[in-house]
């Protein structure tokens, strides 16, 4: 027999007498403990929530009369223009134009006066 | 009133502890509870299910089926450390936050100790180097002076040979040997094919072999001493 090396029967031989690990007492109580400790470490973050105060309800920035005048003078410009339309008197309300300048169109200018404009520079 | 403790559990903590405490003990007279001894052994689905309804009992009974197997890997895993019930205890707490992450439950089991393995391991590669050469001298890593002195040299022996190996053999070997899992379902823990584990079980057991035949005839003196 080689002394160098165990055979396979020496050594389940051995193995049968590897140590049998066993739990010490109190195993049981001490995972409970755990399971309590962390339970407890849980649950205060529920408790110790501190509520916002309650928010007061927004009040309403623009109260109905404040939009009064914007709807009398809607109104009053509708039916000022309802009245104008009627009376056919639009041109009355409108400046005079007769102190507008009339364009002065007599020199030759644009496409359809070319070949005037180029006869003129041949001369 | 039966054993409801979501919101009301930080209210009422002495009586759910005496509730907890009482179906732990096996001494199971809650009223209310989905686990009924009366009426034969709860499945885990039944028990799954009422845990999902914040049911202590059903809760602790599911602990008190799996604690034992679950300890005793991540036992393996961490040389014995004295973290392994913690590590325990959270991955039965993360059960317990969010039983509906197991969808059947008949992986109750593979789950539990996927989450148990992948804990240890990520616990424990954060530990100073210095702690994992101090390990394997002397047999195992922070273990308690109680737990050290209650194993034999024998049994510290092997232990440290077991602990020495890499994670993934060592996790292996704790499935397959200790555990009783079949290949297939191992492979399936850990996430790798059945030709994967069968490497790295033949990897850790060659390991070991060499290891411990130096002392070969030391160790099996002490196994006959204490066959005696």
């Amino acid at each position: 027999m080689d002394d160098k090396i165990l055979n396979d029967t020496e050594l389940d031989t051995l193995l049968a007498h590897a140590s049998e690990p066993r739990l010490s007492d109190g195993f049981n109580d001490r995972l409970m403990q755990r399971l309590l400790s962390e339970a407890a470490a849980v649950k205060p973050v529920s408790n110790n929530v501190i509520p916002f105060p309650a928010r007061k309800p927004v009040q309403q920035a623009t109260p109905w009369f404040r939009a009064v005048p914007l709807a009398a003078s809607l109104a009053a410009a509708l039916v000022g223009g309802l009245y104008i339309g009627a009376a056919d008197n639009l041109p009355s309300f409108l400046p005079d134009s007769s102190s507008v300048a009339s364009i002065d169109d007599s020199d030759q200018t644009g496409f359809e006066e070319l070949d005037t404009i180029l006869q003129d520079g041949q001369t | 009133m039966g054993a409801v403790i979501s919101v009301n559990m930080a209210r009422e903590p002495i009586r759910q502890r005496t509730e907890f405490a009482r179906a732990v003990g096996l001494n199971r007279n809650g009223s209310g509870s989905a686990y009924q001894p009366e009426t034969g052994e709860a499945t885990d689905a039944a028990l799954l299910a009422a845990a999902a309804r914040r049911d202590a009992i059903a809760f602790a009974a599911l602990v008190a089926r799996y604690q034992t197997q679950v300890f005793r890997v991540v036992w393996r895993l961490t040389r014995g450390h004295t973290d392994a019930e913690d590590i325990t205890q959270e991955v039965f707490l993360r059960l317990w936050r969010n039983p509906g992450q197991i969808r059947e439950a008949a992986a109750l089991k593979g789950w539990l100790i996927r989450v148990a393995s992948n804990l240890a391991m990520d616990r424990y590669r954060a530990k100073p180097m210095q702690e994992l050469d101090t390990a394997l001298d002397i047999g195992d890593g922070k273990s308690s002076a109680e737990d050290t002195m209650a194993r034999s040299w024998t049994e510290r022996r092997i232990d440290a040979a077991i602990a020495a190996l890499p994670d993934r053999q060592k996790l292996a070997l704790t499935l397959v040997h200790f555990e009783q899992m079949g290949n297939i379902k191992a492979a399936a823990l850990m996430e790798i094919s059945v030709d994967a584990i069968e490497s790295l079980l033949a990897r850790a057991r060659r390991s070991l072999k060499v290891a411990l035949a130096a002392e070969k005839d030391t160790l099996f003196a002490g196994i006959a001493d204490e066959g005696h």
